[in-house]
Formats: structure tokens, C-alpha cells, sequence
């Protein structure tokens, strides 16, 4: 004899096509008596029915053509990748010691480039230790409170485009989160748009500023009508490019960086 | 020797006219699961070319237990299931960097509108539903549900392909249709 709990784990098994008969029999004879379990198959078997409507997109000749082309660059790339293995090691006593001595030249070459790099960076000799107590110049410390604020941001951005995929509840405690930090975010924002005056620095105040519509939107995540505000964030941040824009503000100020540290450096050795 | 079987011999040892037969008869097939798995149609552009490179490389290693459609199957669902763990892996690392100290709500914020496309978009809609409901469940419930619903699979078949017990199949189908039928609820209920 099953139990209700028993029927309702295997209603889904007796739904569809090509389901188990032998469930669909025994469910079948239990719901005949059984209000809770009939409503339960029911609920189901509308589910079912709306997966049902799904549609799959129908795929142009140029999409397959252009899928052809990507796979077969890929296969020729593994053909090319076995052709190299194959003439790379051409005497089994050879590899293990070539692969030795690529390690050892590997990590000589390491050591070196590290030695080289704590000799010539500002803070490896006494006179910079004593410069790098200094406060540095405030344009400076703003932006490097901005790139640690785009920092948070990307995160929060990134944080939006998956958090979903492993939740297990409707608004997952994820969203939770990110909708804190979003509101952290935009109470420090206007601050740090307000310190970023330097005329270098228009790019970055804007960028910020682009930043504040999504992170609103972001705080703003309402439980009850959650699918709709997810939808109108990620259309909003695909739409302005932001994670690009963000990476690309990254790359330019650590260029800055590299070579305000190598002018600082030059002129504490004069 | 069939057809079939005379083309993954010949694709083993590296006619590539042969695996492209293969690929040829698959594709639509293994596109149409990536595209039930992931979602959009670029992420599943990209698993199912995935998938084709991974047969490509273990061909050597099919033992022609079962079909190259299941095996095929198999490796697409196993490439996403990974993906979604080293997706979710980054994520977890990213956000525990951050500060996660609540902050009280000073601000003065808008509230969101809430409103509901025209009905003319309802089956856009619809497929939107159905979509993000079906982003709430885990990798493993997806990968049931899509093979139940969607591509017809028997729950021992399933089980094959996922390399787990019909038990563990049932469990993962019935947390799927929870879910899923909290998230549709209302469509179920104005259909």
C-alpha cells in the first residue's frame, strides 16, 4: 500500500510521454480516491502541459553554416595540438627530462624577474619605505578609491548575471546580498563623484555615475515582482556596456599606475 | 557492421569526413538539448560546439556500449553541469570578498513598477516564465526535468544517462515540478 507521500514523489514519472506505465497505473488508482493527491497530480500535469508550449528557435542556414565553420577551426586546432605531441616527444626517455628542464628553466626565470622586480619597485629600498608613509597626492587616493568602488560594482554586476542559476528558493539570499551591497554602493557613490573633480577624471565620474542607474534599479529589487526587475537590470547593463566599460577604466588606470611608479622610482634615485 | 558503427571506426582513426557525418546527423539533436539546458541560444551554440570537440578528442576511448547519441547526450549535460559549478564557484568566491554588512535603507529609492506586458506579448512572456523558473533549479534537476519534458526520456534512460539511480532520478524530477510549479503557478491558474 503506498502513502500519499509515496504517490506524490512519483506523480511527476507517471506525466508526459513515454512515462513509466506500471506509475501511471498506480497513481492513476490513487488519485481516483484521493482529493489531496488528484489536486497535486493536476497542479502537475498543467506544468507539464505549459512546458508543453515551450518552443524551440528555429535556426537559419547561415547560423549552421557559420556553427560548421567554428567547429571545424576547432577540430583543426586539436588535429594540430596531436600532430604536436606526437612530434614534440619523439623518444620516451627525452620527455620527462625535457619537462624537467623547462621547470627548473621555468622557475630560474621566475626568481630572477622576482628579484629583479623587488629591486626596482618603489618600497624595496630604505629611502622609498620612508616615502611610502608619505601620504600620496589626493588625486591619486581618489582614484584608487574609485577603482576599488568599480571593483565592488563588477562584482554586484557579475553577481546579477548568474546568482540565480543555483538557487533554490524564489529570491535567493544572494539577491539579498547584492541588493546591500548595491545600497552601500550608492550611498559612498555621490561622495566619490564629488572628490572625482580632476579633468582626468571626467571619464570616471561619468562612468560612476552610469553606475548609480543600475545599482538603483539593483537596490531596488522587489521580492513580489522579482523576474521583471531581473530582466530590466540585465537589459540595462547589456544595453550600456558597463562590464566592459569597467574592465576598460581598469586596464587604463593600472597603465597610469605602471608608470607614475616608474617615474616616482626614478626621480627617489636621483 | 552497421553504417553507424562504420562511421565512428572510421572517425577513430581520424576520417574526418566521417566524424563530420556524425556531427551532421547530431547536431540539431545536441543543439536542441544545449538550448533546453542553458537557455539562449549563443550559450548553447557554445556547448553544443563543446560537446562536438569533446567527442572529437575521446573517440578513442568510446567502447560503443551505447549509441553515439548517448553518449553524446551524456557529454553535453555532464560539460554543462561542470560549467554551472565553476560558475557558481567564481560567483561564491567573488561575493565573499565583499563586505556583507547589511545597510539601513537611508536612502530614498523608487520603487519599482511592476508592470506586466500587454497580452500581446504573452507567449513571450510565457516562454520567459518558464525560462526563469526553470534557472531556480539546480543543475541536476534541470538536466532531469529537460530530459523528462523535453526529449521524452524514460526515467531508466535518465538514469543512464546521468550515471545515477532511477531513485535519485524521481527525487531530482519531483524537487524540479515543486519548484516549478510554485513559478508557474499563475500561468497554470489563468490558462
Amino acid at each position: 500500500m503506498y502513502t500519499c507521500k509515496d504517490i506524490q514523489s512519483m506523480i511527476p514519472g507517471s506525466l508526459g510521454p513515454e512515462c513509466d506505465e506500471e506509475l501511471r497505473r498506480i497513481v492513476g488508482e490513487h488519485i481516483a480516491s484521493c482529493p489531496g493527491c488528484a489536486r497535486e497530480y493536476e497542479e502537475s500535469r498543467s506544468v507539464v502541459e505549459i512546458l508543453g508550449t515551450r518552443e524551440r528557435p528555429e535556426l537559419s542556414d547561415a547560423f549552421w553554416m557559420r556553427w560548421n565553420d567554428r567547429l571545424e577551426r576547432g577540430l583543426d586546432e586539436i588535429d594540430r595540438e596531436r600532430s604536436v605531441k606526437i612530434t614534440a616527444v619523439p623518444h620516451s626517455w627525452f620527455g620527462p627530462r625535457i619537462r624537467l628542464f623547462g621547470t627548473v628553466s621555468a622557475a630560474a626565470a621566475l626568481l630572477l624577474i622576482g628579484i629583479a622586480i623587488g629591486r626596482f619597485l618603489p618600497g624595496s629600498s630604505g629611502r622609498d619605505r620612508v616615502a611610502a608613509v608619505v601620504p600620496t597626492a589626493p588625486v591619486s587616493t581618489v582614484t584608487s578609491d574609485a577603482m576599488k568602488f568599480l571593483d565592488r560594482s563588477k562584482l554586484v554586476l557579475l553577481g546579477m548575471d548568474v546568482a540565480d542559476t543555483a538557487a533554490d528558493a524564489d529570491f535567493t539570499p544572494e539577491y539579498r546580498r547584492l541588493r546591500e551591497i548595491s545600497r552601500e554602493l550608492l550611498r559612498e557613490s555621490p561622495v566619490l563623484q564629488e572628490r572625482l573633480g580632476d579633468a582626468n577624471q571626467v571619464r570616471l565620474a561619468a562612468l560612476l555615475s552610469e553606475l548609480d542607474i543600475i545599482l538603483i534599479q539593483i537596490a531596488n529589487i522587489d521580492e513580489r515582482h522579482e523576474t521583471q526587475d531581473l530582466e530590466l537590470i540585465r537589459a540595462g547593463m547589456e544595453r550600456k556596456d558597463l562590464l566592459f566599460k569597467i574592465g576598460l577604466e581598469t586596464i587604463v588606470t593600472d597603465s597610469m599606475n605602471e608608470s607614475s611608479a616608474v617615474s616616482h622610482d626614478g626621480l627617489g634615485r636621483l | 557492421m552497421s553504417g553507424a558503427d562504420d562511421l565512428v571506426e572510421r572517425a577513430r582513426h581520424g576520417d574526418r569526413i566521417a566524424f563530420r557525418a556524425i556531427v551532421d546527423a547530431h547536431r540539431r539533436r545536441v543543439l536542441n538539448l544545449a538550448y533546453d539546458l542553458t537557455g539562449t541560444i549563443e550559450d548553447a551554440e557554445d556547448l553544443s560546439q563543446e560537446a562536438f570537440l569533446k567527442l572529437y578528442r575521446s573517440l578513442g576511448t568510446f567502447r560503443g556500449d551505447c549509441s553515439i547519441s548517448t553518449w553524446l547526450r551524456t557529454i553535453t549535460i555532464s560539460l554543462w553541469i561542470e560549467r554551472g559549478r565553476a560558475r557558481n564557484a567564481r560567483l561564491h568566491r567573488a561575493l565573499s570578498t565583499l563586505d556583507d554588512e547589511t545597510a539601513d535603507s537611508r536612502l530614498s529609492l523608487t520603487e519599482s513598477s511592476g508592470d506586466f506586458p500587454d497580452r500581446s506579448a504573452e507567449r513571450s512572456l510565457i516562454r520567459d516564465q518558464i525560462e526563469t523558473a526553470m534557472k531556480k533549479l539546480s543543475p541536476r534537476e534541470r538536466s532531469v526535468l529537460v530530459l523528462r519534458f523535453f526529449n521524452d526520456l524514460k526515467l531508466t534512460e535518465i538514469a543512464g544517462t546521468l550515471a545515477i539511480s532511477e531513485g535519485a532520478v524521481k527525487s531530482h524530477l519531483f524537487k524540479a515540478m515543486r519548484k516549478m510549479r510554485k513559478r508557474l503557478a499563475f500561468l497554470a491558474e489563468s490558462g
